[in-house]
């Protein structure tokens, strides 16, 4: 058993009362010929109901491997990854497409938009599927994109299409929302504009946020924060005073 | 040297789009070049047996014997007198023998001796099929001749009873060939003149004033036969000219089948390499030097395919043309190799698709390096259909399906002209069965209520025999256009041997001037029009006025009374040159000039419709293989075009099944589309070749196709994209999400 850095074990006593993530002792290696590489060794995090997480870590470290899993786009190795009371790490892929499609909703780095789909329509892939979407109108107006709906991706700018992809990951209303490097691909003031609005989404629909970030300072808008190196939780704390986006500098 | 290795990974990657461009060339090629060398070359033996053994441009039969010399001179021409004879052998086949003549319409030994005063020569197919050999000996009218060879006349290729039996039946028909004084010494022969130009233009010119010229010297001609009217020798060239529509037709489809593929996969492969492109450009490549990496493809692709085509298609002729010859048995002697075709076949491809691929490269090339290097790709624009859409009303999935089919416009017209081609190959034979069927079963059946039809030498003007009705005809050429002769046939009003019905079905009584739908749409006349016509006989001009248009498939008729008729022609009254009836009858020999069973006209075209089915069937599995392969291409296409999609979709929680609904499903539409189109069209060419059948055949088909055959073509083409669908679920189903969760990061 991989031993745990004190500073966590302080932490982890810091319980959410409703725990919506529950991650134990998560491990996964890949296998690359002669060579395994230990991606994520014994990932222990707890995130509760209506939070915001946020993933630091330097390259290689193994965030988006265990997005990824909590995503239910991957599986663990061994141990236990439960979302909402449910195991996510043992269904077969009927039951992950299933769990995606009612619980997870992914903002990618660089978007992911139907090339040939206007912009409402790229939202309605995710309404078509959901049981009872969010209104689109209302869920244009939220991403403050409701005059550019009828253009294609290519017409937009990258904030204005990462606008839209946060708006087809809210439509579904998901449990939780998984966010892997969402400004990545962005510059500062825009990447700012798009942190505020996850904010905002956090807090008008109560969605449960995990972010995936290696820039320390995006950290102070979360409520919970998990730093990895090397596959483990380096060090992880409750952030009480959670700041609005738009007093974030870097 | 290394672009030259991408080539062909890029190929090796791409398997499927490429074989099956490669495919298509190959085939296109092949037929091009085998169908149109058969065709050729069964043109040049025609021609050489027609010009070698002198075959006339008609036949005809005098009341009194004519002066030949005087009238060869006067009319430029060489005639012939010979004599026919029909005679039962023994073991009860009709042997049809001919006198062997010296100038016009030779007979041609095939194999074996020629004739001498104790032989016979008889037709090949009728020789083997009846087990004759050369030395065997036959029976011909209680004489024993040897059988010397094989033969065949130059004006009986097609070796069949008469026209309206269009199939041949060796087993109980066959022609030979006798010496004139064994022919003169045998009863029951007949005599009939033959007639060549020697001005070798303007034939039907030449013939008309020929005729004028035996009227004005008081010579009564009763039968005039055309040689372009006699399907002996016509169905031979009608085959040549089959192959050889066929063998244009058919190929140039393929070919521009596998011209849109290629260009697809080359805009999709550019795109794709955008950013490679840009660096090479950065390198200090040249625009040229990239040009003939990216036309590397359809010249490899053109050359392969089209050198191979080739040679199958030389490999081919033989065989085909044999086949041919043992059909229509004809001399060979000169066996002429093509190499323009050989050249043609090789380098069309290669010089269509190269040139295609051109365009299409110059055109993907033409943004800056600079923008290349950006790695904005290339020309990947909104089209402006994909603009102009406005969806709204339609749910996600019609929105999606929609907008997948419109992306790529080229994509889709290779999808939808495949399957019009693929419904064309489908429908043909099932349009020419249906046709012929009509024309038994609403044609002729519905037409005459006859068994037999005699038709007499001389008018006759006795009562007829108990139950016969009579009828009067004559044959006309309508002056617009002299190739389209039809009968006239006077009948009673009250007759009971002809039902004629009106375009909206009801009965019509023939007692005024009632044109078939078939004539008056090939003479484009109606209701109140005037017809002007010549006498085939005599020449003579008459003016008829339209008044009913009878709805028959039976052929190209006018029916008008009886006495009106006799009246135009200037007989008596009660004259008559035929009759109709139930009953078989005997007549004295030389009496009738034909006749007609019509339980043998029936039968031959069902002969006919059931020696079609080999073809029908073949070309609809020739049809499904295409369709499959075209709408297991196109389904590819999309799926590669759209992977990045596809794993997005698996990984925002679509189910398997309606990814599979939306990528390809999205064809549906297409495939429905490019049905309905593929039957007008197809209509519109059998009517057109139905025409050109009609100038040989004596007859003329209306195109039909039945809607159960319609039914059943639209079935086998959903059968063929379902299955084409089922393939292409797993490549579906490979596509891990991965995929869209690295995107952009490459
Ligand atoms: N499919 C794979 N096969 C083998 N190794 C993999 C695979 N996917 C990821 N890895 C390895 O796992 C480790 C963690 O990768 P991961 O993508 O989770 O890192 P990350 O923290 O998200 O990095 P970044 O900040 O660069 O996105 C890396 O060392 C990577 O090489
Ligand atoms: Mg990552």
């Amino acid at each position: 058993m991989t031993q745990q850095p004190a500073i966590f074990l302080e932490n982890d006593e810091v319980t959410p009362l409703d725990t919506i993530i529950d991650v134990s002792n998560l491990k996964k290696s890949y296998t690359t010929g002669e060579v395994i590489t230990e991606v994520l060794r014994g990932i222990d995090m707890k995130i509760g109901r209506g939070e915001m997480g946020v993933i630091l870590g330097p390259s290689g470290s193994g965030k988006t491997t265990l997005m990824n899993i909590i995503g239910g786009v991957d599986q663990g190795d061994s141990g236990t990854v439960i979302v909402d009371g449910l195991e996510v790490n043992n269904l077969g892929d009927k039951e992950l497409t299933d769990y995606r499609r009612a619980y997870i909703g992914f903002v990618f780095q660089f978007y992911n938009l139907v090339p040939n789909l206007t912009a409402s329509e790229n939202i309605e892939v995710v309404a078509n599927i959901s049981k009872s979407p969010i209104n689109m109108d209302e869920v244009l107006e939220a991403v403050e994109m409701k005059d550019k709906k009828d253009r294609f991706p290519r017409e937009l700018s990258g904030g204005e299409q990462q606008r839209i992809s946060i708006a087809r990951a809210v439509v579904k209303n998901p449990k939780l929302l998984l966010c892997d490097e969402p400004t990545g691909a962005l510059d500062y003031e825009t990447s700012r504009s798009i942190l505020h609005l996850l904010q905002q989404v956090n807090t008008t629909y109560g969605t449960t946020i995990l972010m995936v970030t290696h820039n320390t300072a995006i950290a102070e808008m979360a409520n919970r924060v998990f730093k990895l190196r090397s596959g483990e939780i380096e060090e992880g704390w409750v952030n009480e005073t959670a700041v609005s986006a738009e007093r974030i500098e870097w | 040297m290394t672009l030259l290795r991408k080539t062909f990974r890029t190929m090796r990657e791409n398997k499927a789009p490429y074989l099956g461009a490669f495919f298509m060339v190959l085939i296109s090629s092949m037929l091009l070049v085998g169908m149109t060398m058969v065709a050729n070359n069964l043109e040049l033996i025609f021609n050489a047996l027609s010009a070698d053994h002198m075959l006339g441009d008609a036949e005809f039969s005098v009341s009194s014997d004519l002066n030949i010399s005087s009238l060869e001179e006067q009319t430029n021409a060489s005639i012939e007198k010979s004599s026919v004879a029909d005679v039962e052998l023994p073991s009860g086949q009709t042997l049809r023998i001919f006198a062997a003549n010296e100038t016009l319409n030779r007979h041609a030994v095939l194999e074996g001796d020629d004739l001498d005063e104790d032989s016979i020569l008889i037709d090949p197919l009728f020789a083997s099929t009846n087990d004759l050999k050369i030395g065997d000996s036959v029976d011909i009218g209680g004489k024993e001749f040897s059988v010397a060879g094989t033969v065949v006349l130059p004006n009986y290729i097609y070796v069949i009873r008469s026209t309206e039996e269009m199939i041949n039946d060796p087993s109980k028909f066959g022609i030979a060939v006798l010496s004139q004084s064994n022919m003169a010494a045998m009863p029951g022969t007949s005599d009939f003149y033959a007639v060549r130009f020697a001005d070798r233009t303007d034939i039907h010119e030449q013939e008309l004033s020929f005729r004028s010229q035996l009227l004005a010297e008081g010579i009564e001609i009763t039968d005039w036969e055309s040689t372009t009217n006699k399907s002996m020798v016509t169905f031979v060239s009608l085959e040549i000219t089959t192959l050889s529509t066929m063998s244009k037709v058919v190929p140039g489809m393929l070919l521009i089948l596998s011209v849109i593929l290629l260009s697809i996969l080359l805009k999709r492969m550019i795109q794709r390499e955008t950013a490679v492109i840009g660096t090479l450009y950065a390198l200090g490549y040249r625009q040229s030097e990239l040009l003939r990496h990216y036309l590397l493809f359809p010249l490899i692709v053109a050359g392969t395919g089209g050198f191979l085509g080739v040679l199958l298609g030389l490999a081919m002729v033989s065989p085909m043309l044999n086949f041919m010859l043992s059909v229509f048995p004809m001399p060979v002697d000169a066996y002429q190799t093509n190499y323009a075709f050989l050249a043609i076949g090789l380098l069309l491809p290669v010089i269509v698709l190269s040139l295609v691929s051109y365009v299409v490269i110059i055109r993907l090339l033409r943004v800056s390096p600079a923008d290349l290097m950006k790695g904005s790709r290339v020309s990947e624009k909104t089209n402006f259909i994909e603009r102009a859409l406005k969806l709204d009303r339609f749910s996600f999935n019609t929105k999606f399906q929609i907008r997948e089919q419109v992306r790529s416009l080229s994509r889709t017209g290779f999808l939808l002209f495949g399957v019009i081609v693929a419904t064309i190959l489908l429908l043909y034979g099932l349009t020419m069965q249906s046709s012929l069927n009509y024309m038994l079963n609403e044609g002729i059946a519905a037409l005459y209520n006859l068994k037999y039809e005699y038709v007499f030498n001389d008018l006759q003007t006795d009562s007829p025999p108990e139950g016969f009705e009579q009828f009067n005809g004559v044959y006309v050429t309508p002056d617009q256009d002299t190739s389209a002769n039809f009968a006239i046939i006077g009948v009673f009003p009250q007759s009971t041997r002809i039902q004629l019905k009106d375009t909206s079905g009801d009965k019509l009584i023939p007692d005024r001037v009632i044109i078939t739908k078939i004539l008056a749409d090939k003479l484009n006349v109606g209701i109140g029009d005037e017809l002007h016509v010549t006498n085939d006989e005599d020449l003579k001009a008459y003016t008829l006025t339209i008044e009913a248009v009878a709805d028959s498939a039976a052929g190209e008729f006018i029916f008008m009374p009886f006495a009106d008729l006799n009246q135009m022609l200037d007989m008596p009254a009660d004259a008559y040159i035929g009759i109709w009836g139930d009953e078989q009858m005997q007549f004295p020999e030389g009496a009738l000039s034909s006749t007609k069973d019509m339980d043998a006209v029936a039968a031959g075209i069902r002969n006919l419709i059931s020696q079609s089915s080999i073809m029908v069937y073949s070309l609809i599995i020739m049809s499904f293989i295409l369709g499959l392969i075209i709408i297991f291409l196109v389904t590819g296409l999309i799926i590669e075009e759209n992977r990045n999609t596809i794993s997005l979709f698996k990984i925002l929680g679509y189910r398997p099944k309606e990814v599979n609904k939306l990528i390809l499903d999205s064809n549906t539409i297409v495939v429905v589309i490019g049905y309905l189109i593929g039957i007008p069209v197809l209509l519109i060419s059998v009517t057109a070749f139905m025409q050109s059948l009609t100038e040989s055949m004596q007859m003329t088909i209306p195109t039909r196709l039945n809607s159960w055959y319609m039914l059943l073509g639209f079935v086998i083409v959903m059968v063929t994209y379902q299955t084409a669908k089922i393939l292409s679920r797993k490549k579906v189903n490979r596509i891990p999400l991965s995929e869209a969760l690295k995107a952009g990061t490459e």
